[in-house]
């Protein structure tokens, strides 16, 4: 697989170019005429251009905020992408990225990460996308040339990513399913200023593959060809079913971690080192040696490729920012509320066989759809998806490591490749080991390109306190997902609720967090085929007296408590929110004034908890109208204890709710 | 030894006995299947916590609490 001479003589431009972006942008900065925090690729170029001139258009590309040379070598088109660093209204995500979120789908640039080692289960669940993609169709179009077969997915970072678990979770997963992943490490000696050898005892990165049963190879990633061979090797096996690759192209970065890094932790002979090999040069002069260049023509590229990058980079400081309207588009989908087609009555069953019965009406209406989590393929923990595998097969129904953040970063790359996933994260309690793919990149990759790359998938996840479980499986989370623009959060409390709400989670657009409390799983009730859109309350028990906010399961206690209160000429209205984000304020606000009095009640402790939004909410637009203020009960703040009278007592039970109740009915002002 | 419905699993309740596998007075090993229950997730047999004869007290097809009485066994 050696390049021919066109393909050199591309490498260079590439590199000159990449070089000449990387001179006007610091040249820019230091004039203080733009003021991005900028993290230099210079030193990197040839791993770049090599791996570029490997790969096809559409093949897939993840990379990190130092990510300028990649995203040029992946022909990123120059005027969106320097917009984009300076926060120009033209940029890739209309400004509203900046330098570390620059994606650009039709050159197959699906996520630059600000957050290190995170790309790489999302390249994970991207390459998963184009593995059944491909599944018994030809390549497409300009694949013949580089090889038939699907896309490859190259997730580039640095050696100071192979320390994060992102990394390890996600090479195990790609080994596993044999995805056509390379994991590309650039090497350039340091994790922010930390040296290699202070951060990790192996020689080589690639040493890491073994562990994963994958090939290792380390190349001279000062040398484009190495890096073009290397990659275009790994790209061929990985087109071929083998699985992925860890190539590790050793280079060096010549201006430190950050613009204005002085970097004092660095040995001047060293750095002098680099620059006697620095690549550009280095590429420049053999290809003269070769014949491949004359000093004329490389330095009319030169010229030509400084003109482009001064030019460019002077045009968009021009251009305007994005308007103020912006600020609030791409949080989510425009398309709300979503109409899901009607379903066919099904008669009773429980939360569990209701949730079933919508995943496998799902995965029956959608090739799209696949499922993916621990233990799925055989019942699930709590049998929600008991003869799922059975029926639409092992690779729909996908049975993951132990790797929570490998799922979720695996489901939001699945999403971006076109699927649409649904993960399953065992217990919410374990959201603490996802979070980032949730909260950084599921909730957020819409927004920070400007539209570009949605994220539609959903999150399933088992929750609930009263099992005695302990507190490390059953503690209520909704508010830390609520907090988070951009995701949605959805709790039913009905098993028609639950077909209903689930089969509206997967079709939405945006990530979804659909939470199943485990107590509620065997409650039965009828299920019939109305759809239920997101952001859609619902009056579960009329009142005139106080309206009770409440979802989940503690909607089932707060209708018992009413019933018990309706004797003593109380009337309390039940109000299901079924999702708290998106919220249906209106219905609060209708409810609430009509009853003129409303107590919050939630699983979760109180303190800090969605209760607080819902009670300052009401407060903030009814305060003239209520009668009482508003109460909130819930959890005692503690973690759920383990003995069955202590987690009683923890737990919001009727008697608080009751006592609330009474409490706002006899306040008066 | 009054033997009683097990927790079985986080959130199980409750299950149907579905089977007996012994009979009634029958005498038993300790670690021999002696009924099958059946959850919204799975059906699981029970075994005998002792030697002994069994007396069956609960019924095939009905529905028991955890903690509830199915049997007894005796010397």
């Amino acid at each position: 697989m050696t390049p021919g001479g066109d393909t050199l003589r591309h490498m260079f431009g590439t590199m000159t170019l990449i070089a000449a972006c990387d001179d006007a942008l610091r040249s820019a900065i230091s004039a203080g005429e733009a003021t991005l925090s900028y993290y230099s690729p210079r030193g990197q170029e040839a791993v770049a251009a090599g791996f570029g001139a490997a790969l096809r258009p559409d093949d897939y590309l993840v990379t990190t905020y130092r990510g300028m040379h990649d995203q040029i070598a992946k022909g990123v088109p120059l005027r969106p992408l320097l917009a984009e660093m300076v926060g120009r209204a033209e940029g890739t995500g209309k400004g509203k990225g900046g330098p570390m979120h620059v994606v650009w789908p039709d050159a197959g640039l699906m996520l630059t990460t600000g957050v290190v080692g995170s790309g790489l289960p999302i390249a994970a669940g991207l390459a998963w996308a184009a593995q059944r993609d491909h599944a018994g169709a030809p390549a497409a179009g300009s694949g013949a040339a580089r090889g038939a077969g699907p896309r490859v997915t190259v997730a580039s970072f640095g050696d100071g990513a192979t320390n994060i678990g992102a990394f390890h979770e996600a090479a195990n997963l790609a080994a596993v399913w044999r995805l056509p992943v390379v994991f590309l490490c650039q090497n350039n000696g340091y994790g922010e200023h930390t040296a290699f050898a202070d951060h990790q005892r192996t020689a080589h990165v690639a040493q890491r593959a073994a562990a994963y049963g994958m090939p290792g190879v380390t190349v001279d990633g000062n040398d484009p060809v190495a890096v073009y061979e290397a990659v275009a090797e790994a790209a061929a096996q990985a087109r071929a079913g083998e699985g992925p690759t860890l190539v590790e192209a050793v280079t060096y970065r010549l201006f430190g971690h950050v613009f204005g890094d002085r970097m004092a932790y660095v040995d001047p002979a060293e750095l002098a080192a680099a620059w006697e090999h620095e690549p550009v040069a280095r590429f420049r002069r053999r290809l003269i040696e070769q014949g491949l260049l004359t000093e004329e023509s490389a330095a009319e590229v030169e010229a030509r490729c400084a003109a482009r990058a001064t030019g460019t980079l002077s045009e968009v400081l021009g251009l305007p920012e994005p308007g103020a309207d912006e600020v609030l588009t791409d949080v989510v989908s425009r398309s709300l509320p979503l109409t899901v087609p009607a379903s066919a009555p099904a008669g009773d069953m429980s939360v569990r066989s209701a949730i079933t019965l919508a995943l496998d009406e799902a995965l029956s209406a959608d090739d799209r759809v696949v499922l993916l989590g621990e233990d799925i393929s055989d019942t699930g923990v709590f049998g929600v998806t008991k003869g799922l595998a059975a029926k639409h097969g092992r690779d729909r129904v996908r049975d993951t490591p132990i790797s929570e953040q490998a799922i979720v970063g695996a489901a939001v790359g699945a999403a971006l490749g076109g699927l649409r996933p649904v993960a399953e994260v065992m217990f919410m309690d374990f959201l603490g080991l996802c979070l980032d793919q949730l909260a950084n990149h599921a909730a957020k990759l819409r927004y920070m390109s400007g539209g570009l790359t949605p994220v539609p998938m959903v999150l399933r996840t088992a929750v609930g306190g009263g099992l005695q479980v302990g507190a490390q499986h059953s503690q209520m989370l909704e508010a830390w997902l609520a907090h988070v623009p951009g995701l949605k959060v959805v709790v039913p409390s009905t098993p028609s609720d639950a077909r209903a709400l689930l089969a509206s989670c997967i079709a939405d657009e945006d990530p979804c967090v659909f939470i199943e409390q485990v107590p509620l799983l065997a409650r039965k009730g009828p299920v019939d085929g109305t759809p239920v859109p997101l952001g859609v309350a619902d009056v579960k028990r009329p009142g005139s007296d106080v309206t009770v906010v409440t979802y989940g399961r503690q909607v089932h206690e707060a209708v018992a408590v009413a019933e018990a209160l309706a004797p003593r000429g109380v009337e309390v209205e039940v109000l299901d929110l079924r999702s708290l984000v998106p919220l249906d304020e209106a219905a609060v606000v209708d409810s609430v004034r009509r009853t003129r009095r409303a107590v919050v009640l939630h699983e979760a402790v109180v303190t800090g908890g969605f209760g607080a939004e819902l009670a300052a909410g009401i407060s903030e637009v009814l305060f003239d109208r209520l009668a009482a203020p508003v109460l909130r009960v819930g959890a005692l703040p503690a973690p759920l204890p383990y003995a069955k009278g202590l987690e009683r007592l923890a737990l919001p039970g009727p008697d608080r709710l009751l006592e609330a109740i009474e409490w706002v009915i006899a306040f008066s002002r | 030894m009054l033997l009683r419905l097990p927790k079985i699993g986080m959130e199980m309740t409750e299950a149907v006995l579905a089977r007996w596998l012994v009979d009634d007075g029958a005498v038993v090993a300790k670690g021999q299947a002696l009924y099958e229950m059946e959850t919204d997730k799975v059906t699981n047999e029970v075994d005998a916590p002792v030697a002994g004869r069994v007396r069956l007290t609960a019924r095939e097809g009905e529905t028991y609490q955890v903690g509830d009485p199915v049997a007894e066994i005796g010397p």
